[in-house]
């Protein structure tokens, strides 16, 4: 390195007419031992005149510099400074990593155990397997907010924060630095109920027999607030959401009046399970209810781009389903049948095997098994194949209209929820 | 005054850095940078092309640099050492380090920006926010509330 470092290079590089010869050595000197040499004693004058060389440095060049910085290095550059924090915390931060190929679409599984709180994560398509790891800075909650407020949570990402929506507790984790805040709970306990995110912010809708209501949730003032009624009760329900609609999708009905589940009360269980109602969150009015084709019941269901994507469960077999949500288009709401997920045609999701389905960016769909075990239910119909068990990891690309396997969620993670973030 | 080297070679533009350093530098070389790019575009190239936001010990680390890196685009050993150059200019001189920094930018000189932004990158890995604070001479202003409220809620980050 002194090679290439010394002026005899430099001399050849650059030549300097400069009048006064003496004066050119002495800086190109200077300026070459400063590289090569680095003395210790770093006490040039400069450094006592101004302590931080980096407080002169334009916004622009700091957001240059620590877009690049690698994932693990995030939790420590977000806490140097102030300057520092907003960096990160900035859009811009956010699109340049995307430029530079900083980020990659990561699945985050988050379980609730009696051994305590997990989360495992998969970069989709590197094959390689899932990273399990306590739920980072969870010791720094209350442990009592954790008691059965979790099961059956749902999970969606903000940006980079995760949020975790409990019965009784929502818990923000910042899938970049790692820190974990508690946030306000919903107004209404629920449980499998759906969520979904519109323009920055959270909608919830069922899962519960004690209102109808759809909660909105404001990240920037921490609070929600009821913004309309439901026209179904529905419980066991998903969401999603595109082009600023938000999608309360499949499930049972949840109490009502008495007469009304009692009378024709099975036929209108099938019309929950199979249609989805659509809320216009900018106009916050409700827009026609729409209905898989086909009459299958919904199992799981995600947006990916302006399509919902959607497993439907019929007596014989599985199917996918997309439906256009990008609103103005002559499709809008038209559905289009998507090659099967390759799980054997005799499994029905009953309850007994569980989905989660993921929008994984703009192209890919995640379907995660996240509870039961495929083989014990083709072992009750008399058969015997082998390979798919539990945790099956599967993700469809819309560009190939293919399927492939991804590593398998770990036992540990029955019952998790999932969701997809960039970091 | 730097008339009499236009007879060598064509290939040769003049440049003047702020505190008045006159320097020729092979035209391959200079036109990395886009500013000079569009002021040899802009019919500036018979003259001396002025830099009045560079002075003359940067301008000599950024041409260094130009031609390190123009060196070593197909050379892995050059690539690594390049980059490790990086931690070594941050530990001793972070002033030169965000005055080359304003310079490239200045210049506008995409590859060495890529370089010298990733020198920090690389620089912060695995270090925690107190070490980078005392390397790189940057002053804490959280409150110490705040700091003991981050610090608890990314406490798994430091173990």
């Amino acid at each position: 390195m002194e090679e290439t470092c010394n002026s005899r290079t430099l001399t050849w590089l650059v030549k300097s007419c400069r009048p006064n010869p003496n004066a050119e050595t002495r800086r190109k000197n200077a300026f070459a031992s400063r590289l090569s040499d680095h003395p210790p004693s770093a006490n040039r004058p400069e450094n006592h005149l101004d302590p931080s060389p980096f407080s002169s440095l334009p916004d622009d060049l700091l957001l240059e510099c620590l877009s690049r910085v690698s994932h693990s290095s995030l939790p420590s550059v977000a806490l140097v400074c102030r300057r520092w924090s907003r960096t990160v915390d900035s859009p811009a931060f956010h699109d340049l990593r995307r430029t530079l190929g900083r980020l990659r679409h990561t699945l985050y599984a988050v379980a609730v155990s009696d051994y305590g709180i997990f989360s495992a994560t998969h970069r989709v398509g590197s094959g390689v397997p899932w990273k399990i790891s306590p739920f980072p800075g969870i010791e720094a909650l209350p442990s009592e907010i954790f008691d059965g407020s979790f099961s059956h949570a749902r999970m969606l990402a903000l940006g980079r924060h995760i949020y975790v929506i409990g019965r009784a507790a929502t818990v923000r984790c910042d899938a970049w630095t790692g820190s974990v805040s508690r946030r306000t709970p919903m107004l209404f306990p629920r449980k499998k109920f759906a969520a979904a995110a519109v323009g920055g912010r959270i909608y919830v809708s069922g899962g519960t027999a004690r209102t109808a209501g759809v909660e909105e949730y404001d990240p920037e003032a921490d609070a929600w607030r009821v913004v309309a009624e439901s026209p179904r009760r529905r419980y066991g329900c998903v969401g999603a959401a595109a082009d600023g609609v938000f999608y309360a999708i499949g499930g049972l009905k949840i109490g009502g009046r008495g007469e009304a589940a009692t009378r024709g009360g099975r036929l209108e269980a099938h019309v929950y399970a199979s249609s989805m109602d659509l809320y216009d969150v900018a106009a916050g009015a409700w827009m026609r209810s729409r209905h898989v084709p086909g009459g299958g019941c919904v199992v799981a269901a995600c947006e990916a781009g302006a399509g919902i994507y959607v497993v439907a469960s019929h007596a014989v077999e599985l199917s996918f389903w997309r439906c256009e949500g990008r609103r103005g288009s002559a499709g809008f709401g038209e559905w289009c049948r998507l090659k099967s997920p390759p799980v054997p045609p005799q499994v029905r999701l009953d309850g007994a095997v569980r989905f989660c389905c993921v929008g994984i960016g703009e192209k890919r769909v995640g379907l995660v098994q996240v509870f039961g075990c495929i083989d014990d239910l083709l072992r009750r119909s008399g058969r015997m194949a082998r390979g798919f068990r539990e945790g099956l990891v599967l993700v469809y690309d819309s560009e190939v209209g293919e399927w492939s396997r991804g590593p398998d969620l770990p036992e540990i993670f029955q019952r998790s929820a999932c969701v997809c973030v960039e970091c | 005054m730097a008339s009499t080297s236009n007879s060598t070679s064509s290939k040769i533009i003049t440049l003047r850095s702020s505190d008045g350093e006159v320097f020729e530098v092979e035209e391959s070389v200079a036109l990395e940078s886009n500013l000079i790019r569009r002021m040899m575009e802009d019919d500036c190239a018979n003259n001396i092309i002025p830099l009045p936001n560079v002075t003359a010990p940067i301008f000599y680390l950024v041409i260094e640099h130009c031609k390190k890196h123009a060196e070593m685009k197909d050379n892995k050993e050059k690539k690594k050492e390049l980059r490790s150059q990086g931690e070594e200019l941050l530990k001793s001189d972070p002033h030169t380090y965000s005055n080359l920094m304003e310079a490239v930018n200045y210049l506008d000189i995409k590859s060495l920006m890529d370089l010298t932004a990733q020198w920090l990158a690389d620089f912060l890995k695995g270090k925690s926010p107190r070490l980078i604070r005392e390397l790189l001479k940057i002053k804490n202003d959280f409150t110490p509330e705040e700091e003991a409220e981050i610090l608890e809620r990314n406490r798994w980050a430091f173990d």
